[in-house]
């Protein structure tokens, strides 16, 4: 056999090997650029709302709201309820994206001239228009005046299709001299249906029903409550039961004592007895996990600025809120100056309505937890379903004078957007960010300040349970450079911040903490992030245009409720795909497309991603993305626009002053297929190809690229394309024809899509006209 | 013009990645059309010498072989294909192209004929005009 025909035959073996192997393998994923985005969300009546503010004597309430939006601003109304619902607006406030702007409510009350606002309590609604509701964070901060008395609470929107459900909580009373507030608040237009129960720490019940009014906010006291039940202990469990509306309900429960100078916020949970373990399982373990990130334990770490010598007694209280028994089991990951780790801690066998006192302090006197150790993150896993476990930290001294807590959270996001921080002579911020999953993963954490403007970027890969430490007065006095070089300002005070896993993008590992301290009063204030998750979502292309016997990429993207804008997800929805259709197109692992035979079907796909559909949690939901598919062949060009080319010689020009007879075009092409009515073709890979014949001439070339910027080599995501310049220049009058047969490339087959037959005719300098007869004609 | 001959030798060595049709290796057609069209072209011909780059040049050379050049309006028509050949340098489809070699060899050559000496001047910015746009790029 001559040796070149082996050669031959050698290599189709081999490509026919390839081939074969390669037709086993799935396709490499869609290219993750130059997609179509979805059109914006239009924006719509939003509202959250605070549960409680007040501006009675010596109280003070500052409110805080940030933007999370990328780059819109957003302007909210606050508006302070009464009690009774009545309501009135404040001056509307811009933030910018990633501000984070605090009101003061009392001077905010002055400046509106509204009287009747002092010396009194209520809730606050906030009112804006965005694309969705968590484009704003929003805090109230309230402060007794003079009194190390402070707390954060947080802004929720309502749900209008829940109706059953109840808030869950613990009740302390750690000294005769503590006072307490229960807070009821009903956001929406329809009274609800309650029954309020206390607990006493061995599940005794005591219960009273009654109705909570339209907008109304009720305040109560425990301690008034327990007494007039007779439940006795300083602790035990609450539980506000709604059978209506319970998406418009919203409860707090704080703790303060103006003679020892203490206050705490007791966490209440939300309840829907119907959650399945799989929407809050986000690390996928098969067991329902809560996190407190940031437990003060025995021995303070110095940053806190206590007073000398303090000792802290860390505890925890758990609460079993059902009629059965639950295990449960905890665990600890303490740190101190340079040194961390994991510690186990007693399991937990809770009785049904049990609410158990967990003594942390013991636990570090016993040695579980190291006596030097300053902090430890709580990890509580229980047996049952989410919600049906509680917890509340705390971690005080004996005089209740100096301490602190940790909220309690079973939430793991991918990102996390927070609210204010602080640092001045005063006041510092410790925040954290810890891994809740199963495996490392990376975490970037952004600081915002100058109005949002200004942003310092830190990265780190945590191993599962560990923790990202960020002491930001240290950032700040330190000078420590971020992962760009760039330091804080000496003179910086507060600001926002973000953390982001950039691991897991669509169902996230990363739980969050930060806490705020006063050194004035020894005493630390928690606040909260919001988690971000996605809503709408769709494909990528809708229809999907393929070519008969070529390929065609399709995804995923979702809105991104936190930053306002459409992110691509595609990878949450691989494997998954299906086509109704095989006949017509068949799709792969990734959601590659093959036009089988020319028609249509639909393909769709599921999969797993954080939603935004409760308002609090951002709990993990199955989405079903579905679209049509159009299987085609390019059949013919449709002209969009034709624009001549002005008189230059740098940028997109036409002619040039020295050869200005004629003219030159840039047209606008788009690809429509053979199906009648045509179809366009959207598609980013066709390469539009010409052969030119004028007079004895001809030349047989791709169209582009050329020197007017608009002429790429391909076709956009919609089949668009420039074919420019198209003309002709000269030194003086001439007439002359040239054709243009077009054709397009798509997957190496060459399609006839247009046949223009021009005339060009000059007759004066800066003139000409050019024409197919037919559907282009121009003249300048 | 015996080290013109071997520069010429050298530069007409086949390309390694030539994208070039076959028939016009180097863009002598293409040229050879672009000076027929005498006082302008059609933007298919100057999409095509924009295309070419240094190998215009190559072109011309060899046009310029068969055909001394003998006047100042040659000249002329000369300069114009080599500013098409790099006023765009980005859509040069050969890499090497985009060094104007032997171009600037040509220039050179141009210069230096006896018949060129009113022309200098508009040489000399043509060379100025290829060599900011080949470092523009």
């Amino acid at each position: 056999m001559p040796r070149p025909y082996r050669c031959r035959l050698s290599l189709a073996f081999f490509l026919c090997i390839a081939s074969s192997v390669l037709a086993q393998q799935p396709s490499t994923p869609p290219p993750p650029h130059g997609h179509p985005t979805a059109p914006p969300l239009p924006a719509v009546d939003q509202q959250q709302v605070v549960v409680y503010w007040t501006t009675e004597t010596g109280w003070n309430s500052e409110l805080q709201l940030r933007n999370n939006a990328l780059s819109q601003d957003l302007t909210v109304t606050p508006v302070l309820r009464l009690a009774d619902g009545a309501e009135t607006s404040l001056t509307p406030v811009t933030v910018k994206p990633q501000e984070v702007k605090s009101i003061d409510i009392g001077a905010a009350i002055a400046a509106v001239g509204a009287p009747q606002l002092v010396g009194t309590y209520g809730s606050v609604v906030l009112r804006y228009s965005s694309p969705s509701q968590r484009v704003l964070y929003a805090a109230l901060m309230v402060r007794r005046i003079g009194y190390p008395i402070a707390f954060h609470i947080d802004a929720i929107g309502e749900l209008l299709d829940t109706q059953n459900g109840s808030r869950e909580g613990i009740w302390w009373l750690p000294k005769d001299s503590t006072s307490d507030y229960l807070i009821l608040t009903n956001q929406g237009s329809n009274p609800i249906p309650l029954v309020l129960s206390l607990y006493n720490s061995v599940g005794k019940e005591s219960q009273q029903q009654l109705i909570l009014g339209a907008l109304e906010t009720r305040r109560y006291s425990v301690r008034k409550l327990a007494q007039a039940a007779g439940l006795t202990g300083a602790y035990g469990g609450i539980k506000v039961a709604a059978t209506a509306h319970a998406g418009s309900l919203d409860t707090l429960h704080f703790l303060f004592d103006e003679t020892a100078g203490f206050s705490a916020i007791l966490k209440m949970f939300d309840y829907d007895p119907t959650t399945p373990l799989q929407e809050r399982d986000y690390a996928h373990t098969g067991i329902w996990t809560q996190r407190a990130p940031m437990l003060a334990l025995s021995n303070p770490d110095p940053a806190l600025a206590f007073a000398p010598g303090t000792t802290l007694h860390p505890q925890l209280f758990i609460r079993n809120i059902t009629g059965k028994v639950a295990d449960a089991s905890l665990r600890f990951y303490w740190r101190m100056a340079s040194t961390a780790g994991p510690a186990a801690g007693p399991p937990l066998h809770l009785n049904p309505y049990e609410t158990r006192l967990v003594d942390v302090a013991a636990l570090q006197s016993a040695g579980v937890l190291p006596k030097e150790a300053n902090w430890t993150s709580v990890t509580l896993t229980t047996n049952g379903l989410p919600g049906e476990v509680v917890a509340v930290a705390a971690s005080y001294d004996s005089s209740l004078r100096y301490g602190a807590q940790t909220p309690f959270s079973d939430q793991l996001t991918f990102r996390w957007e927070g609210g204010m921080w602080e640092y001045d002579s005063y006041h510092n911020s410790i925040i954290t960010a810890g891994n809740g999953g199963t495996k490392p993963t990376h975490v970037a954490f952004t600081i915002f300040y100058n109005q949002g403007v200004q942003h310092y970027d830190l990265e780190q890969t945590l191993q599962p349970d560990e923790q990202m430490w960020i002491d930001i007065g240290k950032l700040i006095r330190e000078h420590v450079p971020d992962t760009n070089g760039n330091t804080l300002p000496n003179d910086l005070m507060s600001g926002s911040y973000e953390f982001r896993d950039l691991t897991n993008k669509t169902i996230g590992t990363l739980f969050e903490g930060k806490i705020i301290y006063d050194k004035t009063y020894g005493h630390a204030v928690y606040g909260c992030a919001i988690c971000c998750g996605f809503g709408t979502t769709v494909p990528l292309y809708n229809p999907l245009g393929v070519p008969e016997r070529g390929v065609s990429g399709e995804g995923v993207q979702s809105y991104d409720t936190c930053g306002s804008i459409y992110e691509d997800v595609s990878n949450a929805f691989y494997n998954n795909w299906s086509s109704a259709n095989t006949a017509i197109a068949t799709v792969d692992y990734y959601g590659t497309h093959t036009g089988v035979a020319m028609g249509s079907t639909t393909s769709q796909t599921y999969g797993q991603l954080q939603s935004n559909v409760i308002t609090r949690l951002c709990p993990v939901l199955m989405k079903y993305p579905s679209g049509g598919v159009n299987v085609q062949e390019p059949g013919s060009l449709k002209v969009l626009s034709i624009n001549v080319l002005p008189t230059g010689t740098t940028g997109d020009h036409g002619c040039t002053p020295t050869q200005d007879y004629g003219i030159e075009l840039d047209i606008t092409y788009q690809v429509l297929d053979k199906s009648n009515p045509a179809q366009p073709l959207k598609n980013a890979t066709m390469v539009p190809h010409e052969h030119i014949v004028s007079g004895s001439q001809s030349s047989d070339e791709d169209i582009c690229p050329s020197r007017i910027s608009t002429c790429k080599h391909t076709t956009d995501a919609n089949g668009i394309w420039h074919d420019a310049p198209v003309g002709g220049c000269f030194n003086g009058p001439i007439s002359i024809n040239f054709t243009q047969a077009i054709t397009m490339i798509l997957n190496g087959v060459s399609y006839q899509v247009r046949n223009n037959s021009f005339s060009l005719n000059t007759s004066s300098v800066t003139h000409g006209t050019i024409t197919n007869s037919s559907d282009i004609q121009k003249t300048r | 013009m015996k080290y013109f001959c071997l520069f010429l030798l050298v530069l007409l060595q086949e390309p390694q990645n030539a994208l070039v049709t076959l028939s016009d290796t180097y863009g002598e057609q293409t040229v050879s059309h672009a000076l027929s069209t005498k006082g302008g072209s059609l933007s298919f011909t100057e999409k095509a010498i924009n295309r070419l780059g240094d190998r215009a040049a190559i072109g011309l050379m060899r046009l310029i072989e068969d055909h001394p050049v003998g006047n100042v309006d040659q000249i002329k028509d000369i300069l114009g294909v080599i500013r098409n050949a790099f006023s765009a340098p980005s859509i040069i489809t050969v890499e090497e192209d985009r060094q104007p070699k032997a171009t600037l060899f040509l220039l050179y050559y141009l210069r230096n004929l006896p018949v060129s000496q009113t022309i200098r001047p508009e040489i000399d910015e043509t060379r100025a005009f290829v060599l900011r746009n080949v470092k523009n790029n």
